[in-house]
């Protein structure tokens, strides 16, 4: 039973340090109100990969319209809600592709007062880069937002061929 | 004397029984530590999503020239050759080692008049930073090659038929080929 527990605590421990493999937060990160009340949820993504097969893809800009849906609950107060991007590179490569070559585009599909909503189309990066702020809380249905991503630079051809793990990381900020 | 023997293992029994209970609190607090840390990795104010890039092999080569003729109407042309600096200028695009290749048809420039052909290797071409012109043939092809990205390679050329050849207006096509090194 000991030993049990002890396996446990560390696997969880385990799962916690991998989940919590996030970039620092941004200067001003609140957390208010309850988990329930104050949440970011992926309601839905239409393409998980965004493949690159012919010339003029690497020549011009490539968009996935609408590829994350997005719903931003905070009832617990005022928010901005943050992206930064984390890039694994294929076995033996050396080049990443730039993270600022990805922006991240949002449009509000539904909120109570969109008014109070600004947006950012931020150019991806290591750190938290602002996506949408909002200056009161919302209702419990929250903001619901569609993300377009736009992946351009890609006519240098310094990237080798191969599949790049690109991660999105969200975070959600009372201010 | 069995007694205090009996006592002693009982004592200690107990003792490890505190112990034990300690140390299972310990984990459990621990273990609350863990399972608390998890949830609030799923508290949801974190959200993470991945997706795949995948870039296929991209070989590309797009040509242009400043000329595309040789005209010797003049002795000097003969006996010096005619230099054609930046006369042809590849634009390669490529996402893996690359190797660009020149080749001729027939290895000969075709005669428009009469039925003997000219070498192709009255031609030369260097890549304008190079030094040395190399004569334009099939059998050890003419090449440069680089590493990926984009590059715009100008290249130099040179006719240098001499007085061998008659009258008339030679045709060749040259072909650039461009492949993974």
């Amino acid at each position: 039973m000991k030993w049990y527990c002890v396996f446990v605590f560390f696997t969880g421990l385990g799962f916690s340090t991998v989940a919590r493999a996030q970039p620092a937060d941004p200067g001003t990160c609140l957390e208010k109100g309850t988990v329930a009340q104050n949440k970011v949820v992926m309601v839905s993504q239409i393409a998980t990969a965004f493949t690159l097969n012919a010339l003029n893809q690497f020549e011009t800009a490539q968009v996935y319209s609408n590829n994350m849906r997005v719903n931003v609950r905070s009832q617990g107060g005022k928010y901005r809600l943050y992206v930064a991007g984390e890039l694994t590179l294929p076995s033996g490569v050396t080049t990443p592709i730039p993270l600022n070559n990805f922006t991240v585009t949002p449009t509000v599909i539904s909120s109570n007062t969109p008014n109070n909503i600004t947006l950012s189309t931020p150019a991806l990066s290591g750190a938290y880069q602002l996506l949408t702020q909002r200056s009161n809380a919302t209702n419990a249905a929250g903001d619901e937002y569609f993300f377009t991503i736009g992946l351009s630079g890609m006519n240098t051809y310094a990237q080798a061929p191969g599949n790049y793990t690109l991660k999105f990381h969200f975070r959600l900020c009372h201010y | 004397m069995r007694r205090p023997r009996a006592t002693i293992p009982l004592n200690f029994t107990s003792d490890y029984a505190i112990i034990d209970m300690k140390l299972s609190r310990i984990i459990i607090y621990f273990l609350s530590i863990s399972v608390f840390l998890s949830t609030e990795v799923k508290s949801q104010r974190y959200l993470s999503t991945s997706r795949t890039i995948t870039l296929y092999k991209v070989l590309d080569v797009s040509l242009t020239n400043t000329s595309a003729v040789f005209d010797f109407s003049a002795l000097t042309n003969y006996d010096n050759g005619i230099y054609k600096a930046g006369m042809i200028t590849a634009t390669v695009k490529a996402n893996v080692p690359w190797k660009l290749t020149l080749t001729v048809s027939n290895n000969t420039l075709s005669p428009q008049i009469t039925p003997t052909p000219m070498p192709a290797s009255v031609i030369g071409i260097k890549a304008s930073s190079a030094g040395t012109y190399t004569n334009v043939q099939n059998n050890t092809p003419f090449y440069v090659q680089n590493n990926r990205g984009l590059y715009t390679v100008p290249f130099d050329l040179r006719a240098l038929p001499g007085f061998q050849y008659e009258t008339q207006e030679y045709v060749g096509d040259f072909y650039f080929t461009i492949a993974e090194q």
